[in-house]
């Protein structure tokens, strides 16, 4: 049986972080990976890097509600070729979903597939959270909070980024989810056992996220009331997947069927600009400045690849969730023939002409200053 | 790629359209013989856009409808001095972009 780790979390908080350190580690060498994003242009993939061959993109839309049956088709296909020896025999399957994916139908994707026999297992859910965001956003998205319900290990991020543990972020994960191990990473580097053992070899890695700011790793050790127990808002809704001896995991009564995925908030839209010219480093740093300037909180998430004109044999890479803006990192080089710069936005009632005139008037500004600087 | 002022002038004055439909703003937006822009507020009064002048350290000079001027060193300067002037309760984000640094140009032999 081959092992299948669905790699959930909100949007920015991290995955592709993650997924691309794991995949460079040892116990994650022999790895396929599917990948779905919220958009029709893919920008996870090329971050990532994973050996081409067991790459799977999904770009029709989003995992949960709108590819399914793709994801089936994938994960049997995927099998299929390692069996007949046109794929390496890759000894695991990770899945990770776009950020706005109800987890839930993606575990119901890879149970049904389980159960015809594919040759797949559903090892485990993990979901990242975002230690600076997540407050906010478990209070906005319905799908976040349905993402740490359902994993079976969670993953604190950017703990790096304040000053102390937040109790009542804490406090609000456990309560969604008593059960699962609060692993912490940090710059997406995280021990692979911690994902691959099993919860017994868990427990033998706690410590605090104070120690594991000191060694950027460590576990917050689950409270000492039982799942169940004390927890009058949680009920146990996720089924044990046949024949595998698996127990659930406990998510909220209040939450629909598995079935029914979450509807996505409709004013949450995906601006996607491409430009073949390259991009001049001062108008990409104005660009995100008026970003931040107008777009806010509205501004769930950003990433791009940008084809910087000042340095055009390595990209550099953005991101932005909600209001944070990271430092951009330059690429080791072009992961394709496709040296265009392709920035993706997620967010609330953006609007795709208003963020491509930005860009064209910024680069079209900047361009003009320099001209008439070189006289 | 090269590029003028022309070029730059008919981008921004398409993304000051753009802007006030996302802002929401209600005000016709036009070119006066002077080459300035004019909006037109719907509540009456009028906003002036134009090129700062030269000899200061700015590229765009708002001018308010009480006639005083704002200056703006980049385009977005200027939406950021737009729309403070459009709306006052209005508020910037508070992110900062640190600005990216080019690594140094790897000589060739």
């Amino acid at each position: 049986m081959i092992p299948v780790t669905i790699l959930t979390g909100f949007l920015g908080s991290g995955k592709t972080t993650l997924l691309a350190r794991l995949l460079r580690t040892p116990a994650f060498a022999r790895t396929a990976v599917i990948i779905n994003e919220f958009g029709e242009v893919g920008i996870d993939h090329d971050l990532v890097a994973a050996a081409e061959e067991s790459f799977v993109r999904l770009e029709t839309g989003c995992i949960c509600c709108m590819v399914r049956g793709d994801l089936e088709a994938t994960l049997a296909d995927l099998v299929a070729r390692r069996i007949s020896g046109l794929l390496p025999a890759f000894e695991r399957i990770v899945i990770e979903t776009s950020g706005l994916a109800d987890p839930a139908p993606v575990l119901n994707a890879v149970m049904a597939e389980t159960g015809r026999g594919a040759g797949i297992l559903l090892d485990s859910v993990v979901t990242t959270v975002d230690a600076v965001t997540a407050a906010r956003t478990l209070a906005r998205e319905p799908q976040s909070v349905r993402q740490v319900a359902v994993a079976d290990r969670l993953i604190l991020t950017k703990t790096d980024l304040l000053p102390g543990p937040d109790e009542a972020l804490l406090a609000r994960i456990r309560k969604l989810n008593p059960g699962a191990p609060l692993l912490i990473a940090i710059n997406g580097v995280i021990n692979p056992a911690q994902l691959l053992g099993s919860e017994g070899e868990l427990d033998d890695v706690a410590s605090s996220w104070s120690g594991a700011a000191q060694t950027a790793l460590g576990m917050i050790p689950p409270p000492l009331t039982p799942p169940g127990k004390g927890e009058g808002d949680v009920a146990r809704l996720r089924p044990t997947q046949a024949g595998t001896g698996r127990t659930t995991r406990p998510v909220p009564q209040n939450m629909p069927t598995m079935d029914a995925p979450l509807p996505h908030d409709p004013d949450i839209g995906c601006v996607i600009v491409r430009r073949e010219q390259p991009l001049p480093a001062l108008a990409l740093t104005l660009f995100l400045e008026a970003l931040a300037d107008h777009a806010g909180a509205d501004l769930l998430r950003l990433k791009g690849i940008i084809h910087v004109a000042e340095h055009p044999t390595q990209p550099a890479a953005i991101h932005g969730v909600q209001h944070i803006f990271h430092e951009p990192q330059w690429l080791p080089g072009w992961p394709s023939e496709d040296h265009s710069s392709r920035i993706v936005l997620i967010g609330r009632g953006l609007s795709q002409l208003w963020v491509e005139q930005l860009l064209d008037a910024l680069a079209a500004e900047v361009i003009e200053v320099g001209q008439a600087e070189l006289g | 790629m090269s590029n003028g002022p022309g070029e730059t002038d008919a981008r921004v004055l398409a993304l000051l359209r753009a802007s006030l439909a996302v802002w929401k703003i209600d005000a016709a937006l036009a070119t006066e013989p002077d080459g300035r822009w004019r909006l037109s507020l719907a509540t009456g009064g009028h906003v002036h856009v134009s090129r700062a002048p030269e000899g200061i350290p700015f590229r765009w000079m708002v001018t308010t409808p009480a006639g005083r001027e704002r200056p703006a060193s980049s385009v977005t300067g200027l939406l950021r001095v737009l729309r403070s002037t459009l709306d006052p309760d209005w508020r910037t984000g508070r992110a900062r972009i640190v600005p990216l640094m080019v690594p140094a140009t790897i000589a060739t032999p």
